[in-house]
């Protein structure tokens, strides 16, 4: 069962809304996967309308109850308690009445950053006429947005922000921080995250995986330098984050001052081949460096 | 003739367990040619400190040659702290001798075959001397290793060791220290050592018709194991069971996408009709190496299969 799937769904009015998010509640149902709705009142009408006698099938809490903790706590508990033997499909809805105190940009990195490998389908509806910057966050943080004839991709999608708190918050302080100088550094972190692996039930091959994604996000932070000098020069840290069956590894590595532009084709191999090894790979180039975050899971 | 001698007593010294350890692989299955890979001087003393107290230790005769002031004998490390046990009193006996690269370069004239008469003669002399066997350690040259005449010179003066040990009880320990050597050098040297080689978190040795390799391959050693690996390669098109190189990886506790791709792309440079022919990989391996993009020269053996 394929993981993490985050559409955006900009739309005209509550009819319009549920003739695009329809197709998408069918299919899940089909597969006898759950599907729970949380828009306001109209959007909720127009869908039990729509979808007939299989309205009883899914769930519509009150548009409030998801914002009764806190958004981390809550991105977290979603993650535990979702079923991985099923599809579960989730709309929300940007809204002028949600909570100051939700972090909507937090929720949507953490979607894509620590629910990548989890049998999810997340749409999140957003009114063309509404707030700005709703609308420029259902733009950034969507690969996918859902048409009326179905998917397609997002030229605006971009990566979290590089100090985007997801994952972080949500998995609050890392297991353990390895500071890599040289090849002992890298061993290091190797063996520290197989432990954090086997400590959260990675085993065998997802646990080799887990640490070859470790040990590559530090090569590809380290840029094309890399590919043709180790040690590299430069300061550069990985943090490990590990729980419910997933480890995130995050590494830092500010550019060093002889490093130079990477040159055409130099170090995307390694990006092109890193995902076959990780749930989910995110990269961010800033002026002071660069930070590599993969996800791994069983 | 003289009779054999008596194995001088061992003495205290700064061989560390982690380095005998280390070593033990490769020294388990007789390294009469081998070469040690350091990234510092201080390291490649220390392990090659381990295998110059097992030859004093079992009474051997050893020849070190190396970059040195010969006026000042006594300051070489391996009279030091960081040098064998007992290597301070061997060289005061006889047993160990130091001779700097310039006095050798001279004495057999600058040639390979002059290089080779004075490794023979040394070889006699230790045993008319009496010694149970003949230990040679060469220390890392710093050879330009400028053009494909110098290497071939090179290849040639390793494969004078080879055919030295063949007819006498020799072992030779040859040095490849990071720092000072260029990258063609480093390259050449793995190629040429391919057969029998410790290198940090990993070592190979040719045994039983495979390649073996042991240990953690990754972006620190790919230049080397790639060298390694394409001598490794040749060798086996020369042999009377080749031309397929066979190599055994059960032993590889990690393989990083680096060497994955090294893999893939010797195979690719392999003359027409070699493959290479890889055993024991774990499931994770194939992946790294299928995920690099496998070429058809390079197979994959289930380890379920004969």
């Amino acid at each position: 069962m394929s993981g993490l799937v985050h559409l955006g769904v900009l739309y005209d009015d509550v009819a319009d809304l549920a003739a695009r998010c329809l197709p998408e509640i069918r299919a899940v149902l089909d597969e006898g996967g759950d599907v729970r709705v949380t828009v306001e009142r109209g959007g909720v009408r127009e869908l039990r309308e729509a979808l007939g006698p299989d309205a009883d099938r899914v769930t519509f809490p009150a548009p409030l109850d998801g914002f009764s903790q806190a958004t981390p706590a809550y991105l977290e508990a979603l993650r535990r308690t979702l079923p991985r033997d099923r599809r579960t499909l989730l709309v929300g809805q940007y809204s002028t009445r949600t909570p100051a105190s939700w972090d909507s940009g937090l929720a949507e990195d953490a979607v894509n950053l620590m629910l990548a490998d989890v049998p999810l389908t997340v749409l999140c509806a957003c009114e063309r006429t509404g707030p700005a910057g709703h609308r420029a966050l259902t733009e950034r943080s969507h690969r996918h947005l859902l048409e009326r004839g179905g998917r397609r991709s997002n030229a605006a999608f971009r990566d979290p922000d590089p100090v985007s708190p997801a994952p972080l918050r949500p998995w609050g302080p890392p297991g353990t921080t390895v500071r890599i100088a040289d090849a002992a550094g890298l061993a290091e972190l190797r063996r520290r995250v197989a432990e954090a692996a086997a400590d959260v039930g990675l085993v065998g091959e997802a646990r080799e995986a887990a640490v070859l994604a470790a040990h590559e996000a530090v090569l590809l932070a380290s840029g094309p330098d890399a590919d043709t000098a180790l040690p590299i020069a430069g300061e550069r840290f990985a943090e490990v984050r590990a729980r419910d069956g997933a480890v995130v590894v995050e590494v830092v590595s500010e550019r060093a001052a002889s490093s130079a532009p990477a040159a055409p084709g130099s170090a995307d191999w390694r990006r092109a081949v890193l995902p076959a090894f990780c749930s989910r790979l995110a990269t961010y180039d800033g002026g002071d460096g660069r930070r590599v975050r993969v996800l791994s899971c069983a | 003739m003289a009779t054999e001698r008596e194995p001088p007593v061992r003495c205290g010294g700064p061989t560390t367990e982690r380095a005998r350890r280390h070593l033990e692989f490769t020294l388990t299955v007789t390294p009469d040619h081998l070469m040690i890979v350091a990234d510092t001087e201080r390291r490649q003393h220390e392990l090659s400190a381990t295998w110059l107290s097992d030859e004093i230790g079992q009474g051997a005769k050893v020849y070190v040659k190396g970059w040195f002031d010969p006026a000042e004998p006594e300051r070489h490390w391996v009279a030091g702290p960081d040098g064998p046990r007992g290597g301070r009193a061997a060289i005061g006996l006889g047993q160990v001798e130091l001779c700097d690269f310039p006095s050798v370069i001279e004495r057999c004239g600058g040639t390979t075959e002059g290089l080779y008469r004075l490794q023979h003669d040394e070889v006699v002399r230790a045993m008319d001397e009496g010694w149970s066997s003949v230990a040679m350690l060469q220390e890392s040259a710093g050879r330009p290793m400028a053009d494909d005449a110098e290497a071939a010179e090179f290849a040639a003066q390793e494969s004078g060791y080879d055919t030295l040990i063949e007819r006498w009880p020799l072992r030779v320990l040859c040095q490849l220290t990071t720092p000072v050597e260029n990258e063609t050098a480093i390259w050449r040297s793995a190629a040429v050592h391919h057969a029998r080689l410790v290198d940090g978190r990993w070592s190979a040795r040719s045994e039983a018709g495979r390649w073996w390799v042991e240990g953690d391959l990754d972006a620190h050693v790919v230049h080397r194991f790639g060298g390694a690996l394409v001598g490794a390669l040749r060798r086996a098109a020369e042999a009377p069971d080749g031309p397929h190189l066979r190599i055994d990886l059960s032993a590889v506790s990690f393989l990083d996408i680096a060497c994955a791709r090294i893999l893939g792309l010797a195979a690719r440079s392999a003359p027409p009709g070699q493959e290479l022919v890889v055993h024991g990989a774990s499931r994770i391996v194939h992946r790294a190496v299928e995920a690099v993009g496998r070429p058809e020269t390079l197979v994959l053996v289930d380890e379920e299969e004969p």
